[in-house]
Formats: structure tokens, sequence, C-alpha cells
């Protein structure tokens, strides 16, 4: 006979509360339970340990690690790797505990995926981010999900001729040129007819004579919205698709067509067709559409952010096309940089614009005049088409913002020189950089000078670090939430602020001291734990932490959208699950632990 | 009818069985003793009058808790439970499908040859044993309990000071040292609860305390 109020517990406590009842009355039995009073330490024994009343705290070497309590687990490393755990577990508030033998435990990692996974993610520390299957995303296409690995190339000293039967024998519109196996070009049907043919060129010219110079190309593992980003921006039909710099393939329109209608990939290629201004303007009611839908159908928020992020990507290309077809082509070379969560692809609905322009030469008389005319349709247009203006005037329509390099250099130059908090503040805004149009070296050139500054000044990092340290996660002393207010007078957690933000600055601070160029947090993460800054562990967990946060903060505002509300980062933590409770505290002491390794790396006395 | 006259000398050996293997080293350490918690529903207060309608256990050794060792059984009652079904919510209907008296008693007598008994105001629960072995086989062995309640009284009249009305109520016991709370009247689950409040007691007593301290602090 099972003991109901053990039972009804375990009905609580994930990852048994997956279980049916019937399955939890037999496990029931087959647990011990003890009672442990304060300063008492628990030996180490091959079972599962649950906590059911008071509070544990996790020692190693003196050192408290995390506290645990009801509904928490212990013991789980002993049992996956047979490898004891160097900590030592003391009672500090007087409780139960609750015991699962070995045996238990296996079978049921055995019998349920779900409890596996559980255990095996605790482990890793990589959070309670267990999830049933059918929630995986399945409109979230990649490039490799649609290119058929089949490459089709001939090598550039070949003539067009040869070029031709290869083509015909394949079956294929085009062809990749290669030399000494590396993608030199690309020759399709359409250059076969207007650049041989109509301009009565002999079949024995070289094929390098007519083709398409060092052409655009994808990495296999990107998403198929930026394939089609990339292909309407250059308006081209064939896109090579590359796997770690070695040509597999070509995407092409017609691959593309036959996925999915309602895919975001058609709004962006529907963004790129529009030419007036009319056409643009529309488009903030499909934006929130497209995003409702994306919720609804799980996707995880870094594939939402990704597609809004590339949304807004087209739509500031094509204000700019429309500005240069009202203004006349531009007097410079320039770029359209954008900043903060843009930058970082991290974009949600609610965010606003945060853009600049770099200038080739200075701006002054007619090149000053030019740019601010063209900033002001495309920051305008931007606001029609549903990115609002930014209250901070971080915008290219703000003088202040258009600069050359020499200007942008010196703006840089003396932020990294006297970080007061103004320029600690603009540091987090404006060191996540990315270039949406326009000229890429002249982009390069500013991204090289700025990183270049900032590896290796340890007293701009000191700075840096110190104030992405300064605001800590909402968790108290016994892990219990600390609410805070909005101006609406709203009491809950902000997710933004004392979260996700905190992990993009704390990333930041590691990946300007490294002199990485990426700004998205996750490539930030993976490119620091290559370059051995960040233990394996440290980037699960950071991106375990951000994934958990940013999930939250999408569902959040995916409701508000719904219901028409003002979109908010405060979250009511009474809404939320037992296991999301369990991931969120988790995520905070992430935080929390991170923040003081930080603390330790670049805050030691200079 | 004649069934008395058959039965005594098979089931009495239960009881003679009981008194010969019952044998209790009173210095052994409290936290190393075997127990085994008991709680029984009944349809009064009187041993003589009244009857057990279930009886929950769970047994506790080297201060732990087996819930492999829990039992819950109803027993076939004589008379109808009438008004306690209040207390407890066990039916007629339901009472009719358990276990005969005699069959729990040698049930018990058994499983408590190597345990020490414990309840929460064990006076009821004795009395009722004694009662039904008395009744079912002539003659009852000599119980001995240790009582949860008592236990508490003792260390709350070490401390001084006046002992309030319900104080010692099992409910009021689970909270003192936050145990989970009891919600219904459920025998098994009332056993549960009393013994991880003896546990907790046996915290509060230190590693030196022995049956013998247990015994006499639950008279």
């Amino acid at each position: 006979m099972q003991v109901q109020e053990v039972v009804s517990f375990l009905q609580q406590t994930p990852p048994f509360d997956d279980l049916a009842p019937h399955v939890l009355e037999t496990l029931s039995r087959d647990l011990t339970v003890l009672y442990l009073a304060a300063t008492e330490e628990l030996q180490p024994e091959p079972q599962l340990l649950l906590i059911r009343s008071g509070l544990f705290a996790l020692h190693t070497e003196q050192q408290r690690i995390t506290h645990l309590q009801s509904g928490d687990f212990y013991g789980y490393q002993l049992l996956l790797t047979d490898l004891a755990d160097p900590d030592t577990i003391r009672c500090e508030e007087d409780g139960l505990v609750y015991f699962l033998p070995q045996q238990s435990f296996d079978k049921l990692r055995h019998q349920y995926k779900n409890f596996d996974l559980f255990f095996q993610r605790l482990f890793s520390r990589r959070l309670h981010l267990y999830q049933s299957s059918q929630q995986q995303s399945t409109s979230t296409l990649k490039v490799a999900d649609l290119v058929t690995r089949r490459k089709v190339s001939i090598d550039c000293s070949n003539t067009v001729q040869q070029a031709a039967m290869l083509m015909t024998e394949q079956r294929v519109s085009c062809v990749l040129i290669e030399q000494d196996d590396k993608l030199v070009g690309i020759l399709t049907d359409r250059d076969l007819r207007s650049r041989v043919l109509a301009k009565n060129l002999s079949a024995s010219t070289s094929v390098s004579q007519v083709m398409t110079k060092t052409p655009q190309s994808i990495e296999i593992d990107r998403f198929a919205f930026e394939a089609i980003q990339q292909m309407s921006q250059h308006n081209i039909h064939h896109l090579p698709v590359e796997d770690q710099g070695k040509a597999v393939g070509v995407l092409t329109t017609t691959d593309l067509i036959r996925s999915q209608q309602e895919h975001p990939v058609f709004l962006i290629s529907h963004i790129h067709r529009q030419h007036k201004a009319e056409g643009l303007n529309a488009i903030t009611s499909q934006v929130q559409q497209l995003a409702i839908q994306l919720a609804e159908q799980h996707i995880p928020s870094y594939e939402v952010s990704s597609v809004l992020t590339s949304i807004m990507d087209a739509l500031a290309q094509s204000w700019l096309q429309i500005a240069e077809q009202q203004l006349g082509p531009a007097p410079c070379v320039y770029s359209w940089l954008v900043f903060g969560s843009q930058a970082r692809r991290d974009m949600l609905p609610s965010a606003d614009q945060d853009n600049a322009l770099l200038l080739e030469k200075e701006p002054v008389g007619a090149v000053a005049d030019y740019f601010s005319a063209l900033s002001d349709i495309v920051c305008n247009g931007l606001a029609s088409s549903g990115q609002a203006l930014c209250d901070g005037h971080i915008m290219a329509s703000n003088p202040e913002l258009r600069l050359s390099l020499k200007g942008w250099s010196g703006r840089f130059a003396k932020w990294l020189n006297t970080p007061d908090p103004q320029a600690l503040l603009n540091s987090s805004i404006f060191f996540d950089m990315r270039l949406v149009h326009g000229s890429k070296g002249l982009f390069n050139v500013l991204q090289e000078d700025v990183l270049a500054r900032c590896k290796n000044n340890e007293l701009f990092l000191y700075h840096l670090a110190k104030n992405a340290t300064e605001r800590q996660p909402p968790l108290g002393f016994f892990k219990h939430f600390l609410l805070e207010q909005d101006g609406r007078q709203r009491k809950g957690l902000d997710l933004k602020k004392r979260g996700i933000s905190l992990i993009t600055d704390l990333v930041r601070v590691y990946a300007l001291s490294a002199g990485i160029h990426s700004v998205n947090t996750r490539d930030r993460l993976t490119i620091l734990h290559q370059q051995t800054v960040l233990t394996q562990r440290q980037r699960q967990n950071l991106q375990g932490a951000f994934d958990v946060l940013a999930n939250l903060r999408w569902q959040l505002q995916a409701q508000d959208m719904k219901r028409g509300r003002h979109l908010s980062n405060l979250l009511d933590p009474t809404q939320l699950s037992l296991l999301q409770r369990h991931q969120l505290k988790d995520a905070f002491a992430v935080i929390s632990d991170e923040q003081q390794i930080l603390r330790q790396r670049f805050c030691r006395e200079l | 009818m004649w069934n008395w006259l058959k039965k005594p000398v098979a089931v009495h050996q239960w009881v003679l069985d009981y008194e010969n293997d019952h044998q209790l080293d009173k210095q052994s350490l409290a936290s190393k003793a075997k127990y085994l918690v008991l709680d029984f529903e009944t349809t009064g207060l009187d041993a003589k009058k009244h009857h057990i309608v279930s009886a929950g256990w769970v047994k506790i050794s080297d201060s732990k808790i087996y819930l492999n060792s829990a039992q819950y059984q109803l027993v076939k009652s004589p008379a109808s439970v009438g008004q306690s079904a209040v207390i407890h919510g066990l039916h007629n209907n339901q009472v009719q499908q358990g276990m005969e008296l005699e069959d729990l008693l040698s049930l018990l007598l058994n499983e408590l040859k190597s345990s020490v008994l414990v309840s929460h105001h064990s006076a009821l629960e004795l009395n009722f044993l004694k009662q039904s072995c008395q009744n079912c086989f002539g003659r009852a062995p000599a119980f001995k309990a240790v009582d949860t309640l008592k236990l508490e009284l003792y260390k709350m009249q070490l401390k001084g000071g006046p002992v309030a009305q319900n104080s010692l109520s099992l409910p009021a016991c689970l909270a003192r040292y936050q145990l989970p709370e009891v919600t219904e009247h459920h025998a098994l689950s009332d056993a549960f609860a009393c013994a991880q409040l003896l546990l907790a007691q046996l915290k509060t007593r230190g590693a030196s305390c022995t049956l013998a301290d247990l015994f006499q602090q639950s008279r």
C-alpha cells in the first residue's frame, strides 16, 4: 500500500510529475525516508536523494555552492557516472529527505525517456531544459534541409561549350567554377544566353571570362530565410552552399518555393520586392501576425528573434534602396550599422531602432546634406513600417551618429580611455554592432580598430566587468524571488533588466577581451569556448540560462501581443509551473555564479 | 458455532510465539532500533465496546522509514461503523470487504516480534490490541509501546511552563517540527506521519538515547 502523502508530493515534483499515478504508487514503495537536523552532514550513498522539506547546503571544500530545498535532487552524479561527488551536503534547517535506490532509478531511466533526459541535463548542469518531442520546431528550416548535396562543378580552365555540355548532361541550370578545389565563380543558363550567345562569343571562350566571379555563397548550417534574404537582396536565383568553406551544392529559388508557403522567408522576399514606400507601410501588421504565429508553433525564442531580426534587416535594406532612388546615388561609400539587440540578432517585436551611418568621407557640405536626407527617409520609413523611433536618439537621423571612420574611431577611443558611467552605458549599446547594408570593407576597418583597442585594455575591461556585475539577478538568500515594480505599478521579475541583459553584458566583456568579431550572444559563447576562454560547462550554463530567460520573455510578450496589451518584460512568478520556477531559479543562480567568476577575472586590484 | 473449540490451540500459538521471540535489548540505542509505527481507526474509544475498522503501519530501521513496509488493512467489523464513519470515512460496505480480525492480529504479532511498537497516544492502540487478542486468542501478551505523544509531553515539561490544550495532537506536533501535515484520518497516513514525528523526536534526544529511555518517557 502506498502512502498518499508521498505520492502527492511526487505528483508535483518534476520529472516525476510526468509519470502515471500507478507508476508513482509503485515507485513510492521503493523510497526510504530520513529526517535530518541542522548541522548534520549526509554521507554519500548510491541513491537518488530528493529533498522533501527543510534547507540543505551543498559544500565543496568549505565553500557553499548552492542551497537545496523541497523538490531538489542530489546524488544523480554518482548514479549516472559512478563518480563520487566531491561535495558534501549539510543540513541548515531540519527537514525530510527521500532516497530512491539505484535499481529503481535505473529502471525509470530506461522506461521513461524524459526522466532520463531530466537527470542527464541536471548532471551536465544544462538546467532542467526538457521538452516533449512534439514541441520541437518544424517550421524553421535550415539550408541543409532544402539543398541537395550534389555538386556540379568544372575547372576554370574549361571552355563554355564544355560547361554547357556538362550542364545538359547533369540536367542543371548552373555550374560551379572551381580552381584548385576552391569556388571562384558560377555560370548559369542565363549567363550562357546573355553573356555568350547574345555577345556572339565563340564556344571555345574560357568559362573564367564569362562567369560571375566570387559569387555570393552561404554556409549549409544557416537558416533558409537567410538564404532567401541574400538571394533577394542581390537578385540572384542560384546560391552556392558551402560546408566549412568547401562548396557542396547550389540552392535555387525553386528549392525555396517548395518549402512552406507561410514561412517567414516569403515575408522577407515580399519586403525586398517592394520598391515603393506604400508597400512597406503595410508590413507592420504582417510582422505582428507572423510573431504570434511563431509563438503558437513553440519556436524557441532565439529562432524567433533571428527571424524578426532578418525581417527588420530586410526592411532597412529596402528603405535604403527607396531613399537612394529618391535622392540619387550616394556621394560616397557608406555602411548602415545597427546596434544593440538588432546587432545581436536578439530582437523582439517591442525593440526600437538603434542605427547609425559610417561614411567614407567626412560629413560636410553636400555629403552631410545627402546623408541627413537619407537618414530621415530611412528612420521615418522604419517607424512607419513598425520599428519605433529610439527614445535615446540612437539613430542615423541624429547628426552625432553620422560619422566618418575617423570620427567613429575617435568616438570609441574616447569611451575606451575615459570609462565614465555614460561611456559604459554607451559601450553596452555601441560595442554590439553589425553591418546591415553598404560597404563591408569600411565596416571591417572600424570593427578591427575597435577590437584592437579593447583587447588588453585592462582599465576599460575592469570598468566594463564592474558595470556588468553591478546589477544582480533577483534571487534572495534562500533562493526565493525578489520582486520589483515597473512604471505601471505591477510587481514581478524583470526578465530583461535582471536576467537577459546581465548575460549579454557578461558575455560582451569576455568577447571584447578576446577580440571576437561576432556580436550574437550564442555565437560569442561558442567562440569563447573554442578559444578556451570559457569552459564547456560555463558555456552550457550560460547558454541554458539565456535560453530559459529568453523563452520565458518571449512567451510573456507573445501573450501580451495576442491580447493587444503593452509588451512587458515583467514576469509574475506565480504564473509559472513548478518546472519553470526551477528553471528560472537555476538560470538566476548561473548568472550569480558567472558574475562572481567575471569579477575575479577582470576586477582584481589593478 | 463450534469453531472456537477447534481454533484456540492453533491460534494461541501466535501469542506464544510472540512471547517467546519478542526479546528487546532495552539498552540498545534508540537510533539503531527497529520500530513498527501503528495506527488504528476504530468505531469508538472504548476497546470493550468498539471495534477496529482499519489498521495502517510502517516500519523504521536505523532511523529510516522503509515505505515498502507500509501496510494498510481494512478489518471486518461485527457491528456497524455507525457515526465513526464521519471521522475515518470508512463505510460498512468497505469494511465488510476487509480481513478477519484474527488474521490482522496474527499478522501484527508476527511483525511485532522483532520491532518496538510505536503510536501517537498509544493507550488506544494498546487497549484495542490487548482486548482483541483476549477476545480472539483467549490471552493477550504484555504489549509495551513508545508513545510519541508522551515523548512530546516529556520534552515540553522539561522546558517548563503550561502545556496548552491540543498542543499534543498529532497535527500540532507535526507542525512544531515543520513536518508535512496530515489532512485525513487514514490509518496509514497517520502512521506515516507518526513515524516522521518519531524520527524528528529521536534527533532531539541525542545519540546516546536508549530504548529504555524512550519507554521511560512514554509512561
